[in-house]
């Protein structure tokens, strides 16, 4: 590889600015007086900012945002994971359905599988978890195994797996020992991947909130909805809240599971 | 009993058969090593030995114990893969220390140990290395340090050095050797290298087909191979069918005559040749002559025949060249009669 010279980095830093200037924007709006037919706003403000977090419904809002997020960043890799590592090892012919399984989410319209999942969860089959957290974090485990799927595939297939079970089992370990200290530790990139991503799933959406909880349990992007037809600034004062909650978190999700490679 | 007791073996997959009714016997601190060409099913056999594929008939003895239903963790053995089966995840030492946790030895045995096994094989500046931080012939020490660090009854390696470079492979076939002296190990070894076989084997048995066409030492191997087969498996053979050695030799036999390229005495017409010993004597044309380092190998037409003629590159030998007239000796000591 090439040493990068300066119009390499031009063309980073541009490409950078591009992305971050909406997002700029938006933070800027949010502290801004008045800003219309300027570059800049004309002056500088926190009265959105007071106004927001003096209504109980952001706060509560954020609150619920991350119950559903922990709980989907909980249970999701704990049901998915090992779904997709045995399919892998120990049942080659299923896996090539979990392959075709894993892309539905994504080949179905969203309102199809947001009423789909209405049907499952309002009681015709037994399960009533509509208005409640639950339907959201279960309703974002289908949309959010093919997220663990593909990059937990891509290191498993790195691997040359038979020959290390059998490495592993000739040297007196347990499947699961071998599953716990060999498999799990390798696929630990594709892993964060998936937790990252599955977060921000759970975080930004608004089409399965809305349609599954709606009123009931307002996450952060109900309450922008709320928002939407009101004050721009105040919605700004959202967004830019929205964007440090994200990258906060991913940044945790990040940090957490790479942690132990330091040692 | 030997240490190592396979009887009538049989394995198949899909209705096809890998071997049927296999014996085989290793001895107490022996390195039996199965070549033969790919799909003979000498690595289907250590698989089996191992546990890690279930035989269809048969019993397998090792140390006086039936470990044919045995699983493979409890069999005692160690195995050594091709393509190592390092764990990635971990350092040099943590994959050594890794089958003494699973005994659930305490910290400080197995930190001695592996300081001990680290030092034996060399590794101790790599020890804290990840496997994908190291060359292949470092990985397959370790993999080779991972099996033994548990003192196996019996080690098997699966083509262990086919993955390395020539020169790796041949010092680490030396330090095997090496090891095999020092520790005292039982080992089956598997290849499809003659050359490695016959080093590294107390016993070479030699697979075709699913079954086996000689079994015994190596020079016994070398020297008197069994058949056709393993003659023309193990080292290079002139072979002259029934015809040509009574068009060449004015001898009738109905066996195909079988010389060592080595055992052939090669000079110039007249100059007599050094070997007393009795034996049909050739006439022919130098047609090539290849540097093989140690032996250069000569071409020989001897009518429609190319004869091959191996000399020791030594300084002061006597050199042929392309288009020499040259006579060639074979001993009767080295004519190996084969049938089919």
């Amino acid at each position: 590889m090439r040493e990068r010279n300066r119009l390499d980095w031009a063309f980073i830093c541009l490409v950078a600015a591009f992305q971050l200037l909406p997002i700029l924007a938006v933070a800027l709006n949010a502290f801004a007086t008045d800003w219309a037919g300027t570059v800049l706003p004309e002056g500088y403000t926190l009265d959105h900012v007071r106004s927001i977090t003096s209504d109980p419904r952001f706060l509560q809002s954020i609150y619920n945002s991350l119950l559903v997020s922990v709980g989907s960043l909980i249970l999701t890799p704990l049901i998915v994971v090992p779904a997709v590592l045995i399919a892998h090892c120990y049942f080659p012919i299923l896996d090539r359905w979990m392959a075709i399984l894993v892309i539905l989410p994504f080949a179905v319209p969203g309102i199809v599988l947001a009423l789909g999942l209405l049907r499952i969860y309002s009681g015709n089959y037994g399960i009533v978890l509509t208005g409640t957290p639950w339907v959201l974090i279960f309703g974002y485990m289908p949309v959010a195994a093919p997220l663990y799927y593909v990059p937990i595939k891509n290191n498993l297939r790195t691997l040359r797996l038979t020959e290390l079970f059998e490495a592993g089992r000739l040297l007196g370990a347990s499947d699961f020992a071998i599953f716990t200290k060999i498999v799990v530790p390798c696929i630990k990139q594709g892993l964060i991947i998936g937790l990252v991503m599955n977060f921000t799933l759970a975080v930004s959406d608004f089409v399965y909130a809305n349609l599954l909880v709606g009123g009931h349990f307002p996450t952060l992007q109900i309450f922008m909805g709320v928002l939407n037809g009101g004050s721009g600034r105040k919605l700004s004062v959202l967004i830019t809240t929205y964007f440090v909650v994200i990258f906060a978190s991913t940044a945790i999700v990040v940090w957490a599971a790479s942690r132990r490679d330091d040692k | 009993m030997s240490y190592v007791e396979v009887r009538s073996l049989s394995k198949s997959y899909d209705g096809t058969s890998v071997f049927q009714n296999i014996d085989l016997d290793v001895a107490q601190g022996q390195i039996c090593v199965l070549v033969g060409p790919s799909g003979c099913g000498k690595t289907t056999l250590l698989r089996a030995v191992a546990g890690l594929a279930q035989p269809d008939g048969g019993t397998i003895h090792i140390d006086g114990r039936d470990v044919t239903h045995t699983e493979a963790k409890n069999r005692g053995v160690g195995m050594v893969f091709q393509h190592y089966a390092l764990f990635p995840n971990m350092t040099v030492e943590q994959n050594l220390a890794f089958g003494l946790q699973q005994k659930k030895l305490s910290a400080p045995v197995i930190a001695e140990k592996v300081a001990a096994m680290v030092q034996l094989m060399g590794l101790e500046a790599r020890a804290k290395a990840r496997p994908a931080a190291l060359s292949g012939g470092q990985r397959q020490r370790v993999a080779l340090a991972r099996a033994l660090i548990l003192e196996p009854k019996l080690l098997l390696l699966d083509e262990p050095l086919s993955a390395l470079d020539a020169q790796i492979r041949k010092r680490l076939r030396e330090e095997l050797k090496r090891l095999q002296h020092q520790i005292g190990f039982t080992a089956i070894f598997v290849t499809h290298d003659q050359e490695e076989a016959l080093m590294l084997g107390d016993v070479v048995a030699i697979m075709q087909s699913g079954r086996f066409v000689q079994v015994g030492a190596p020079a016994d191997i070398y020297n008197r191979p069994a058949g056709l087969a393993v003659a023309s498996f193990i080292g290079d053979f002139n072979l002259f069918e029934p015809a040509q050695v009574k068009a060449l030799f004015n001898a009738s036999t109905d066996a195909t005559w079988a010389v060592r390229p080595e055992s052939i005495d090669i000079s110039k017409p007249g100059k007599g040749h050094a070997q007393k010993d009795e034996g049909p004597v050739l006439k022919g044309t130098v047609s090539s002559v290849q540097v093989l380092v140690a032996i250069l190998r000569h071409y020989v037409r001897c009518g429609d025949l190319l004869v091959k003629v191996d000399v020791l590159n030594t300084p002061g030998a006597e050199k042929f060249v392309v288009g020499d007239k040259v006579s060639l000796r074979i001993p009767k000591h080295a004519i190996s009669e084969m049938r089919q």
